[in-house]
């Protein structure tokens, strides 16, 4: 078993703001705060190279899981174990197994080409020299790196970047990748080459993959299971197939949508 | 043995990065130097101007005022070198680089101090501080021995590491309070401002605040009083 | 009018407003700029030793000077990255789509701006610094009234000397160093590093070819009653000289740095 989660729940305390300048005088004087609960007692499981897609609405707790799952934020209840580990307790033996993609960031050096960061983190990963490079050909050939590896991070477009951000996650041959909407924004074409690669990664390499999208189509061509979660719970939790049957739709898309309008 | 060296070989992977970077706007780079350069001599220019008219500030004269200044621009210089990452953490926590650092298997602090300096800053104090100690180390009256230069290097060393430590600390507090640039501006830049000047000027609170609480007299002042042989606060 | 103003109006208000979400920040900013005027007053005491006056200039007019030029100093600044900003990411673009004037909404954030820091820092840190280390009354009603408008022009004089370093961001991609190196002589001859009364006097004598002495010195000099109506009056031309040579000169740059950029395509 790769990831276990049990009954994990994460309460953020945000502060209001009031409005106008007399709205502003006030929250300096007393500023109101609230509790806001991202993700309310989940639980759920992921055996060692299974892909998975987590959809949600906007807001309902995805990345907030993600980044608890990777590590990068204490939950505030529940118990996470990966791959034997607790995320924010062995942080470094952690992370070494784990890749992670987040479509709105990225990890690379803005002001130079792909192949200097490529090569920071075969230091920071300390990769062996026969590993990375067998893994730059294999991702080379996927995603089609050669074409714009000598050009600055900054002057490529957003599709190209994104598919050197995903090969940076994966040069380290983590054992488990998490996808935060790794194809937001991106063009058809541009979102197929990174399917195909998740995909193949995933079978040759058995990675485990927790795969966040806002695109069903993404989720439909790799993950063989779906964790649907809205308002920070689980709503569902299994195969694409008797979601479907569940739902009474032919579409997955249709079925998402009704599920997320009230279909329930 | 490899492994002892490792972090130093993950550091300058980084810095060699780091100068590819900035090499990118070269006149940008060189502005910025110049930049930094022109904001700190204001200061000594206005010292400068001071003892056009008088001859000395609490008793010290232009050439020991000045040494006492170039410690803290020698010593700004390499602080920023090492550790403008520290310095600039709170910006590295807002803008989610710390993420990014936290999925990493490696120290942490080891990845902020490899992953940031501030070339710049560090020509321009640099440069100044320098300039400032060629001008005034031989006619302070120091003899320049061996034990003294040794005294020199550990002086700088030491106020270095005095002022990452207070960074540091600082650094911490961005956790708990999301804006803490002010309160960084507040006690390390006002502190600093304080020990341009001979401590002897300022009223009691100060000297306890920059020997005790801040303690940027150690960074400069006490040193420059052992070069000096000036025996205020003496008693 | 009034409508036309409005858009303006509501501009200024926003940028008061912003300033009250960081609360610690202005406390902090009160504190250093006390510690500022500490420091310089300090230093000052040190030079004067026992003498209670030296060229003729009392040690309570030193303090004085400080006091109010440092505070001045603090509260009427311009942002000089408003539009560096919108030429940098590119948010210039729709700013010139919509049916308002950019500079009047530079201007009015300004203003925003420098009321919240009039009413929230000026006044508290003048209070404290005054109260600690000595601040004069104004010569008289008038000199206080008279004072406070060449200090309006004092800060056109720094508004628009920044306007045409924001100007000079349609060529440079980051005008830091510029407003860094801008700011380091404005402190030296403005009066806030060293009053004005104690320059060498080669220095002296080329200052007054330069706007840096009207900014803030010459306004506390009225204040302190230290000009007679003549020299009151010269202070006010040469203000207003200067601000229109700046303004000039910075919507000029202005004008060339739009065109350059529609023809560059943003």
């Amino acid at each position: 078993m790769s990831i276990i989660v049990e009954n994990l729940s994460k309460t953020f305390k945000i502060k209001e703001k009031q409005k106008g300048i007399g709205g502003a005088l006030k929250s300096l004087v007393a500023p109101k705060t609230k509790l806001i609960k991202a993700v309310e007692d989940i639980s759920f499981t992921i055996d060692d190279g299974q892909a998975v897609g987590f959809i949600g609405p906007n807001g309902a707790g995805k990345s907030t899981t993600v980044k608890m799952l990777s590590g990068i934020l204490y939950p505030s209840a529940g118990r996470i174990n990966v791959n034997g580990l607790v995320p924010y307790k062995n942080r470094i033996e952690h992370v070494k197994n784990i890749g992670v993609v987040f479509g709105q960031k990225s990890q690379l050096w803005w002001d130079l080409p792909i192949t200097d960061t490529f090569d920071l983190l075969k230091k920071i990963y300390k990769i062996p020299s026969d590993v990375y490079s067998r893994n730059l050909e294999l991702f080379n050939e996927i995603l089609g790196l050669h074409e714009f590896e000598t050009q600055q991070v900054r002057q490529l477009s957003l599709g190209q970047r994104m598919r050197a951000d995903i090969a940076a996650a994966f040069l380290h041959e983590p054992s488990i990748v998490f996808l935060d909407e790794p194809t937001i924004g991106l063009d058809v074409v541009a979102k197929e080459k990174i399917r195909l690669f998740i995909k193949e990664i995933n079978r040759v390499k058995k990675t485990t993959l927790l795969f966040t999208t806002h695109d069903m189509t993404d989720i439909e061509k790799t993950c063989q299971r779906i964790i649907v979660i809205d308002k920070g719970k689980i709503l569902y939790d299994g195969t694409i197939d008797s979601f479907k049957t569940k739902l009474n739709k032919d579409d997955f898309n249709e079925a998402v949508y009704e599920m997320f309008t009230g279909g329930i | 043995m490899r492994k002892l060296f490792e972090p130093f070989s993950f550091y300058f992977q980084h810095s060699k990065m780091l100068t590819k970077t900035r090499m990118q706007y070269k006149l940008d780079a060189f502005l910025c130097c110049i930049a930094v350069f022109v904001r700190e001599s204001a200061g000594i220019v206005g010292v400068f101007l001071v003892l056009q008219t008088f001859n000395n500030i609490g008793g010290w004269n232009m050439q020991e005022l000045f040494f006492l200044f170039s410690i803290i621009f020698l010593t700004y210089s390499f602080l920023v070198f090492l550790f403008s990452g520290i310095r600039d953490f709170s910006n590295i926590v807002n803008n989610g680089e710390f993420d990014k650092y936290l999925l990493r298997p490696r120290s942490v602090l080891l990845q902020i101090i490899s992953a940031n300096s501030d070339y710049f800053a560090a020509i321009g104090h640099g440069t100044l501080g320098l300039v400032l100690f060629i001008i005034s180390a031989n006619s302070i009256g120091t003899d320049w021995s061996f034990a003294n230069i040794l005294y020199l290097i550990i002086t700088i060393i030491g106020g270095v590491l005095i002022q990452a430590s207070i960074w540091l600390l600082f650094s911490c507090s961005s956790f708990f309070l999301i804006k803490t640039d002010s309160l960084k501006d507040f006690l390390y830049w006002n502190t600093r401002k304080f020990a341009g000047y001979p401590l002897s000027v300022f009223p009691g609170f100060i000297q306890k605040l920059l020997m005790f609480v801040i303690p940027f007299a150690f960074v400069n002042y006490f040193p420059a009083q052992y070069f000096l042989h000036k025996p205020d606060l003496a008693n | 009018m009034v409508i036309k103003m409005n858009p303006y109006i509501e501009y200024g208000k926003k940028a008061f407003a912003k300033n009250l979400v960081y609360r610690s920040d202005y406390i902090i900013g009160v504190f250093n700029t006390v510690i500022m005027v500490f420091i310089q007053v300090a230093i000052w005491r040190a030079i004067y030793g026992s003498n209670t006056q030296i060229n003729g200039v009392p040690f309570s007019y030193v303090a004085t000077s400080f006091v109010l030029s440092i505070c001045f100093a603090a509260a009427l600044t311009a942002n000089d990255f408003v539009l560096a900003d919108k030429v940098l990411y590119g948010s210039i673009t729709t700013e010139l789509l919509k049916p308002i004037s950019i500079n009047l909404c530079i201007m009015a954030d300004t203003i925003g701006n420098n009321l919240f820091k009039l009413i929230m820092q000026f006044a508290p840190a003048v209070i404290i610094s005054g109260l600690f280390l000595g601040l004069l009354p104004p010569a008289s009603v008038l000199m206080l009234l008279l004072c406070v408008f060449s200090l309006i022009f004092g800060f056109l004089i720094v508004y628009y000397i920044s306007y045409i370093i924001q100007a000079c961001s349609f060529w440079f991609t980051n005008v830091w160093s510029l407003s860094v190196i801008k700011n380091s002589v404005i402190s030296i001859l403005s009066g806030t590093l060293i009053p004005l009364w104690f320059l060498p006097d080669w220095l002296a004598a080329a200052i007054k070819w330069t706007p840096f002495d009207v900014i803030y010195f010459a306004p506390i000099q009225i204040y302190l009653g230290q000009m007679n109506t003549q020299e009151i009056i010269f202070t006010f031309a040469k203000q207003i000289v200067w601000v229109l040579l700046f303004a000039v000169l910075g919507m000029f740059i202005y004008k060339k740095g739009i065109k350059k950029l529609c023809i560059a395509g943003g």
